[in-house]
């Protein structure tokens, strides 16, 4: 895909007539067809289980059971792309500070807003919070000059300050050109203004499935 | 009346001399392994470990077996042969493929099918051991190791794979800590093909050394330089800081000093691989008192 002049208009991600299926066979929500482009903001939305982190893992590659297709535009390889997962096994073996987790991430040390305070950095990851722990993440992914950032419940754990400053990253990244796409529970109702007002923001609504009812459920992907 | 000659134990210094470059490899194999067993505890693969370090030992037997059979029953198992290297690091290949299925198959208790595997790969070892003409001698070989039967050669060519997958480790280690923080944090494998690449290059190293030392020093080694430093170190460290180095440093130095230990110790009559063993435990404290000194000597210098 050839890049226009207005880096607004380059199409970073395409989903036509995207499935999710179990493991069984059983597909988890109805087709997902969406563009993302540069500058926009995407919000994945719905109860927990219908398939939002999922389908985040199936635009990385690593869930697939699927029908349809993705278009990715932008490459792993050229650090393109970011993703942010939602955490997991809170120990690790090795003897980690939330600083060494910052600086484990790759591409070039870009200014941030340090949603992870320095005086925080020499805190043990086994030993930190939840939103500690967060904090670190966010920082170490957005400290990379990706074009793409997939977000995975960023706001999970955070509190009002720190949820702030991720806005304000996302909202920088938006101006230089890079897209997201979020998991979320009712975040398009929390975004910022200035974010709004300048930025094409989309929501996909997944409705969970009544596992009871044969009928599939309502995806809307709708433009505010 | 006739002079009765009366052989004298060699010097310790002499017999340093004459096994030099397989105390070389021993302590350079240490400190590589130290620094992959890290990593692979990072990822929580040791029970994996311990099952593809004993199929690289089948692999090894087998391979010393049939060249036993193909030379003639009285052909010494341990002429130099790469052979032997390679058939470990074919078997290891196997079981690395075939335990990383279970993993991805998430069954429950994992380790309880590691430890069967174990048990069977064990079982076979001395049933190739007790067929194979020649290789009696090896049934202590296998697990404890023979420091006096590899020859220059072959030391001097553990050496190098040691040399090259050790700095191999040291050049990527923060690439390979983000893998395995990512693995074991959130199931996400890498997904850049460096990474991938990197990684894979890790394990084949891996499998590679393994069966190396494996052959030469045993399968007692082998495990007690992946894992017993790093078990020990990651405890009293609280950052990244300065913990690679130590574990290389407290294996090697253990290695060094356990082979010392058991020319000098007596009569000489500790067994060599299992007293290196020991030391290194030893010498993880060593390290780690010596390292808090130096850093308490700088803050007070620094006052």
């Amino acid at each position: 895909m050839t890049e226009s002049a207005d880096p607004r208009s380059a199409l970073h991600l395409r989903m036509t007539d995207f499935r999710l299926r179990r493991p069984d066979g059983r597909p988890m929500f109805d087709e997902i067809s969406a563009d993302l482009n540069s500058g926009e903001l995407m919000i994945v939305q719905g109860p927990n289980g219908v398939g939002k982190s999922t389908l985040l893992r199936a635009i990385l590659g690593l869930w697939r059971q699927s029908s349809g297709r993705i278009e990715l535009t932008l490459s792993f390889d050229d650090e393109d792309v970011s993703y942010l997962p939602q955490q997991g096994q809170l120990q690790f073996f090795l003897p980690l500070t939330l600083g060494e987790v910052v600086e484990l991430g790759e591409g070039e040390s870009r200014h941030t807003q340090e949603i992870l305070k320095p005086d925080m950095w020499d805190v043990q990851w086994d030993s930190a919070s939840g939103g500690e722990r967060q904090k670190a993440l966010l920082t170490r992914l957005f400290r990379s000059s990706s074009r793409l950032f997939l977000l995975d419940e960023p706001f999970n754990h955070l509190d009002h300050e720190s949820t702030q400053a991720l806005w304000s990253e996302i909202l920088a990244s938006l101006g230089r050109g890079a897209s997201v796409l979020l998991v979320a529970h009712g975040e398009e109702h929390r975004i910022p203004v200035s974010l709004r007002e300048n930025f094409p923001v989309k929501v996909i609504r997944l409705r969970g499935r009544n596992l009871n009812d044969t009928s599939l459920q309502i995806v809307e992907a709708s433009r505010e | 009346m006739t002079p009765v000659f009366k052989l004298s134990r060699p010097r310790v210094s002499e017999l340093i001399w004459i096994y030099k470059w397989s105390v070389v490899a021993a302590v350079i194999v240490s400190a590589a392994l130290a620094l992959i067993g890290t990593q692979l505890a990072a990822r929580q693969q040791a029970m994996q470990t311990l099952v593809v370090s004993q199929s690289a030992s089948l692999g090894v037997i087998s391979a010393l077996g049939l060249l036993a059979a193909l030379h003639g029953e009285h052909t010494h198992p341990h002429e130099p042969s790469l052979w032997p290297t390679m058939s470990g690091f074919l078997f290891a290949l196997v079981m690395g493929l075939i335990s990383q299925r279970l993993i991805r198959t998430k069954w429950p208790s994992r380790n309880t099918y590691f430890i069967a595997l174990f048990c069977m790969l064990m079982s076979l070892n001395a049933c190739v051991i007790a067929i194979s003409p020649g290789l009696e001698a090896h049934t202590s070989a296998a697990y404890f190791g023979d420091l006096a039967v590899s020859s220059e050669t072959e030391a001097q060519l553990l050496s190098v794979l040691g040399l090259a997958v050790g700095v191999g480790m040291i050049w990527a280690w923060k690439r390979l800590t983000a893998i395995s923080f990512n693995l074991m944090s959130f199931e996400l494998p890498p997904l850049r093909r460096r990474d991938q690449q990197v990684d894979l290059a890790m394990n084949l190293a891996s499998f590679i050394l393994i069966a190396g030392a494996v052959q030469f020093l045993g399968l007692l080694f082998t495990l007690a330089s992946l894992f017993l430093v790093p078990v020990i170190l990651v405890r009293w460290h609280r950052s990244l800081r300065g913990l690679a180095w130590r574990i290389l440093l407290a294996t090697a130095g253990g290695a060094g000093l356990g082979f010392l230990t058991s020319l000098s110790w007596g009569d000489g009559s500790l067994p060599t691989v299992p007293t290196m063993a020991l030391m290194m435990p030893a010498s993880a404290v060593l390290v780690y008192g010596l390292g808090r000194l130096v850093s308490g000597t700088r803050t007070g210098a620094a006052r």
